[in-house]
Parts: C-alpha cells; sequence; structure tokens
C-alpha cells in the first residue's frame, strides 16, 4: 500500500468515527440546525478529499516522475527528541518548572549535542542558566505563574 | 493640524515616548521568540498600562503591536520560525535566502518593507478611516462566509506539491476548530468525553506547535549533515546597504502597494489579521509575477509582500477598532479592552469624542514605525548571537519558551499537550508533503466560517443567497476559479515535466512503484 493511499484511508477511518461522534452531540430543543449539522458538513467534505487522494495516488502513481534520491535523515534522533519533550510534559507536572527545564535543556542538550564529556559543564551552565532566568523573567516579573510540582 | 501638533508634544513627552519605546522593544522582543507572539506579549503588557494616562497607556500597546510585526520577521528570516504568525509567509523566502548566506539583505528586507507598508498604510488610516470600512460593515453573514472560503481557497492554493493535500490540510484545520462548544448554542461536541476538550483546542498552542516544533524536529533530522552544519555558518553577519534594499524594495512599486493594500483591507476585516493577510499578500505576489516558480527558493519579492501586508495590516485593524469598535484582531480586541478598562466608549463616536486620543493613537503608529527601525538596527546584533547559538544549545531554549507560551494562555498544562500533540501532527505533515499555512489558516478562519455559514441559514433558509447576493457571489467565484487557475497551473506544468523524461526511465518509474 502506498503512503498516501494509507494516509487517505486513515482519514477516513478518523471521518466515520468523528461522523458518529458527532451525533452524540445533544441537540437543544427549538433550534433549527443542531451542533452535529457543521462538523458533518465539514468530515463529508474531507472525506470526500480523502477519497480523492486515494485516488490520485492510485491512478496517477504511474505518471510521477523519478524524485532524487533523498538525503539520508537522523530519524532516530527525532524519535528520541519526541521522547525526551514528552518526557519535560509530564516532568512539568510532576517535578515543577525548574527541575524539569533543567533536566530537559540538559537531557536535550547532550542528545543533540556531540555528547563529549567536555560539554557538559557548559550545557549544565546553559540548563541551569535558561531555567533560572525566564522563571524569574516570566515568574516573578511578568507574573505567569509557571507549573510547580511536588518539590518545586 | 493644532491636534496633530498637540498630539504630537503629548507623545513626545519624556514618560509618554519611554513607555511608546518600551514596548516597541518588548514587541520586537516578543516577537521575535517564538512562541511568545505580539498577542501575548501584548497581554503580558496590558497590566503595567493600568496605571498610565489613557494615550500613554494606548502609545505603549501600539508600540508593541508595531514592534511586534516587525520582530516577529527576526526571527522568520534567520531560525526560519515565524515569531508571529503574521510572519509565517516571510519565513518562505527569509529563511531561504537566510540560508543562501544573506540573512541581513533577508532581514532588512523584511524591516524596510514593514516600514514602507506601514506609512503607507497609516495614510488611510488617518484621513479615509470611515470610507474604507463602510463596505466591510455592510456585510452579513454571507459574504464573511464567502470571503473566509475565498482566504482559505486561495491558501489552499499554495500548495506546492499538490493541491488535493493543501485542500486535506484547510479542511482538517476546520475540523480541528469544530471541536468543544458549537459557537452558536455552546453545545460541547467532539469531546470524547474529556473536559479539556469541552473549549475546544486552543489556537497558539497549535500554532506554536505546528510550526515551532515541526521546524524544530525538522533541523533535529538534520543533525550532522553537511547541510545543517553550513545553517548558522553562513549567518556572519546583517551588515547591509540600507540604501540598495531599498531601492530594491521600491524597484518593485506594484508588489509594494499590492500587498499593502491586502493588508490593509485585511485589516479592515473583522477577526481576519496578519496571519492571513501575509500569507494572502505572498499569494497574490506569487501569482502576479512573471517568475513564480522562483518563490520559496529566497527571492525578495516574497519578503517585501509578506512584510509591507502585516504592517499595513496594523492600519486596517486600528481603523475597525477605531471607527467601529470592533476587533480587527486578536491584538486589537485587548487595545479595546484596554480603552473600557480606561472608561473610553468605542465605537463610531470614539474618534470626535475622544480627539486627543484617537490622534495620539495616528502619531504613535507613526512613530513606532520611525522607531522600530532605530531599535532593530541597534539591537540585530544581539539577535544574530541568539540564532548563531548552535543547535542543540539553541533548540532545547527555543522549546522552552514555546512551552511557557503555550502554558501561559491560561496556565494549564493541557496547552502544552497540546502544543506536543500538533507538533508531532506539524513534523508528519512537512514529512508527508501536506503543506502547514492552510491548516494554521483553517484554525484561524473555522470558528468565522461556522459561525456565518449557521447565521446565514438561520436567518433566511434559502441558500442560493450566497451566490445571488453580489459580494458574496463574486467572492465564492473567485474562490472556483483560484482552484481552477491553481489546476489549471499544475496541469502546465506536469505538462513541462512529461516533455522532458525523467533521468533513469523505465528504471526511475520502476523504482517508484516498489
Amino acid at each position: 500500500m502506498r503512503r498516501d493511499t494509507g494516509i487517505g484511508l486513515s482519514m477516513l477511518a478518523l471521518c466515520g468515527l468523528f461522523y458518529w461522534q458527532a451525533g452524540r452531540a445533544l441537540t437543544p430543543p427549538f433550534v433549527p440546525i443542531g451542533p452535529a449539522f457543521y462538523p458533518r458538513v465539514i468530515l463529508i467534505l474531507l472525506a470526500v478529499l480523502a477519497v480523492w487522494l486515494i485516488a490520485e495516488d492510485v491512478f496517477t502513481a504511474r505518471r510521477r516522475a523519478a524524485t532524487p534520491a533523498a538525503a539520508v535523515l537522523n530519524y532516530r534522533l527525532v524519535v528520541i527528541c519526541f521522547i525526551v519533550f514528552g518526557g519535560y510534559v509530564v516532568g512539568l507536572s510532576l517535578l515543577g518548572y525548574l527541575l524539569a527545564t533543567f533536566l530537559f535543556v540538559l537531557g536535550l542538550g547532550w542528545v543533540m549535542g556531540p555528547c563529549k564529556a567536555g560539554d557538559f559543564p557548559t550545557l549544565a551552565l546553559v540548563a541551569i542558566g535558561t531555567a533560572i532566568v525566564t522563571h524569574l523573567i516570566f515568574e516573578k516579573y511578568l507574573h505567569v505563574f509557571l507549573p510547580s510540582g511536588l518539590l518545586f | 493640524m493644532d491636534l496633530v501638533l498637540n498630539s504630537l508634544m503629548a507623545i513626545l513627552e519624556p514618560r509618554t515616548f519611554v513607555s511608546l519605546s518600551l514596548g516597541i522593544i518588548a514587541g520586537l522582543v516578543g516577537g521575535a521568540i517564538p512562541g511568545i507572539t505580539i498577542t501575548m506579549t501584548i497581554i503580558l503588557t496590558l497590566p503595567f498600562t493600568f496605571g498610565m494616562e489613557p494615550v500613554q497607556g494606548l502609545a505603549t500597546m501600539v508600540g508593541v503591536y508595531v514592534g511586534g510585526e516587525s520582530g516577529g520577521l527576526v526571527s522568520a528570516c534567520l531560525i526560519g520560525i515565524p515569531g508571529t504568525p503574521s510572519a509565517i509567509a516571510t519565513t518562505f523566502d527569509g529563511f531561504p535566502m537566510a540560508r543562501k548566506g544573506e540573512p541581513g539583505r533577508a532581514v532588512w528586507l523584511g524591516i524596510w518593507s514593514s516600514f514602507l507598508g506601514g506609512l503607507i498604510a497609516g495614510v488611510p488610516l488617518v484621513i479615509g478611516a470611515t470610507q474604507l470600512a463602510r463596505l466591510a460593515v455592510t456585510f452579513g453573514p454571507w459574504e464573511y462566509f464567502s470571503l473566509f472560503v475565498l482566504t482559505l481557497s486561495i491558501v489552499a492554493s499554495l500548495s506546492e506539491q499538490s493541491l488535493i493535500k493543501g485542500l486535506i490540510a484547510g479542511t482538517f484545520g476546520l475540523l480541528v476548530t469544530t471541536i468543544g462548544a458549537d459557537p452558536i448554542m455552546a453545545v460541547p461536541r467532539l469531546t470524547f468525553g474529556w473536559e479539556f476538550l469541552r473549549t475546544g483546542f486552543p489556537f497558539l498552542p497549535i500554532l506554536i506547535g505546528v510550526f515551532g516544533l515541526s521546524q524544530i524536529m525538522s533541523d533535529v533530522e538534520k543533525a550532522g549533515t553537511t547541510h545543517a552544519e553550513t545553517r548558522l555558518e553562513r549567518l556572519t553577519s546583517l551588515r547591509v546597504s540600507h540604501l540598495a534594499v531599498i531601492k530594491e524594495i521600491l524597484s518593485q512599486p506594484v508588489n509594494l502597494v499590492r500587498s499593502t493594500l491586502i493588508g490593509l483591507w485585511i485589516g479592515i476585516l473583522p477577526a481576519v489579521g496578519g496571519s492571513a493577510a501575509n500569507i494572502l499578500a505572498y499569494d497574490q505576489a506569487k501569482k502576479a509575477s512573471r517568475h513564480p516558480e522562483r518563490f520559496g527558493t529566497g527571492i525578495p519579492d516574497g519578503i517585501i509582500s509578506t512584510e509591507s501586508s502585516n504592517n499595513a495590516n496594523i492600519g486596517g485593524s486600528l481603523i475597525t477598532m477605531m471607527a467601529f469598535g470592533i476587533p480587527g484582531d486578536a491584538v486589537t480586541a485587548v487595545m479595546l479592552g484596554a480603552l473600557i478598562i480606561h472608561g473610553i466608549q468605542p465605537g463610531p463616536l470614539f474618534v470626535t469624542t475622544n480627539a486627543p486620543i484617537a490622534y495620539g493613537m495616528f502619531v504613535a503608529y507613526f512613530l513606532a514605525h520611525a522607531l522600530t527601525v532605530i531599535y532593530e538596527w541597534a539591537g540585530l546584533r544581539f539577535a544574530l548571537r541568539v540564532v548563531a547559538l548552535p543547535l542543540h544549545i539553541l533548540s532545547p531554549i527555543i522549546l522552552v519558551l514555546c512551552v511557557i507560551g503555550s502554558y501561559a494562555l491560561n496556565n494549564i498544562i493541557e496547552n502544552v499537550w497540546t502544543f506536543f500533540l500538533f507538533g508531532i501532527l506539524g513534523y508528519l505533515m512537512v514529512k508527508t508533503g501536506f503543506p502547514l499555512a492552510p491548516l494554521i489558516l483553517g484554525v484561524i478562519l473555522g470558528d468565522q466560517i461556522e459561525v456565518n455559514f449557521i447565521r446565514a441559514i438561520m436567518t433566511s433558509s434559502d441558500w442560493t443567497l450566497f451566490f445571488t447576493r453580489p459580494w458574496s457571489g463574486a467572492m465564492l467565484a473567485l474562490s472556483v476559479l483560484s482552484f481552477a487557475y491553481s489546476l489549471w497551473q499544475r496541469r502546465a506544468a506536469l505538462g513541462g515535466a512529461r516533455a522532458v523524461p525523467p533521468p533513469g526511465g523505465a528504471e526511475a518509474e520502476a523504482d517508484l512503484e516498489s
């Protein structure tokens, strides 16, 4: 199965799920158009477009010109970065802004950087600086109350 | 004339001048930092203005607005992430130009275009407010619906690779806005039982996630490759010949004036802000260009169109706000709130009954544009230092600011999850060839499209009104024409591609099948 066909089929499944879910919204009496009407119009439009995408993918595959070979990309690092970021979001609630931000900046910098022991002090300083400076500016000066966790 | 001179003296009074300057600097910094938009900056500035005189407070806010619009282009050009939604299209050509080793030219083309676009738009702001806004207020829900559809259709046609993918992205953006309470009866829908979704996904975390996180991850995947390493090496200097840059902008008078007028007009229309203006202006510049295929490769035409339009959008938004008391966008909505806090009733009588304040805002608008250029000239070296940081140092800091920007909207961690979720979605969209701009525009316009669509149907069951009302019909016809033109362009391009056999011939085709 080609990629766009897969995306189209996933979208059709999503449209079906949302269409069913839209019908569960309560319709107030005396209202000519219920809350499900507009989402269903959009979902039908999206489903039609998904079918178009599948059809285009199936019928035009043979006509497509060759694409140049893609550069070798570091997807493994992307996945790791997403995981680290997900951990940061969880950490914000558990550890609080200061500690979670320090660990996140240190961790992501380490993962993305050259990973040499000599870089650790610089990264640690950047992590401490980022956590404290942003905390001071936003929490103390701009009165944006950043997440507090179990420790801070 | 006396009123203008008195207002000028009031703005030049030290306390007001310092407030205006601080507002500009706050706007520049807030606009330049991805995730801290002008709306957020002006919200953060609002408490500081409570204790000020009305003219001083509003001048500060005008400063944030003007500074923010210009600040957004700095990060758009230098790191490829729009600092504000109104700099989205600036990344299309500004970032490639900076990557090609001309960051100074990219940034200063934007700054001077902002300055010129803002000044040109200032003229109708002062003398033609009522006349220009008259047409917009005659619009009914049919016209607004058709206008939003036209805007969305034009943006969907921006998609380079596939029209269908642009349409899907825009429609998916509309679907996102249907999650949560419906705007007519506030009945929750599509929430799947999640309490957080009862109010729907907030726009700002979606924007920051789709553009911020996906851009950073796109850079991360290139870590270690030559391409990524050269990215910052070439950003060595922002020095340019200002005369040459201004000449370059003035050599495109049609592009400059057209984009300014688009920005002005979009600004006048309620609820359609600079984010739509810059994309629309870019699209029009591309379609009118003799070399549309070069757009997106780092040419000045794209930067001039987007940056002149988004600053002109300020003038338009202020026209609507001052003449009708209707917010042109989120920023002017906050400014309207500030007016009310100061005991001033916004509306058609505002300019006549509060002439010193209104003219003070006009003067602040012009002065802010000039001061913005000066402050950017003085502060760009700092911007370069920030951008020249290694990716593994810069990316975590940007992400932290993006998290704060998402969280601070209403201090809930769910906003950060929204940012994360849409960041993953944005990255996947980039990797599968779906354009991001239609998705964002769909999210921006979704509520307004629904409200006007439902209002139109509830006002009259005659659906033909969408087509028979002159302005509505004309805009829907333009939407169809936009699609047709886009399809024709693609067919023409496909025909051209077929005429040239692909390298590798049958072998290449066989590779595609596998």
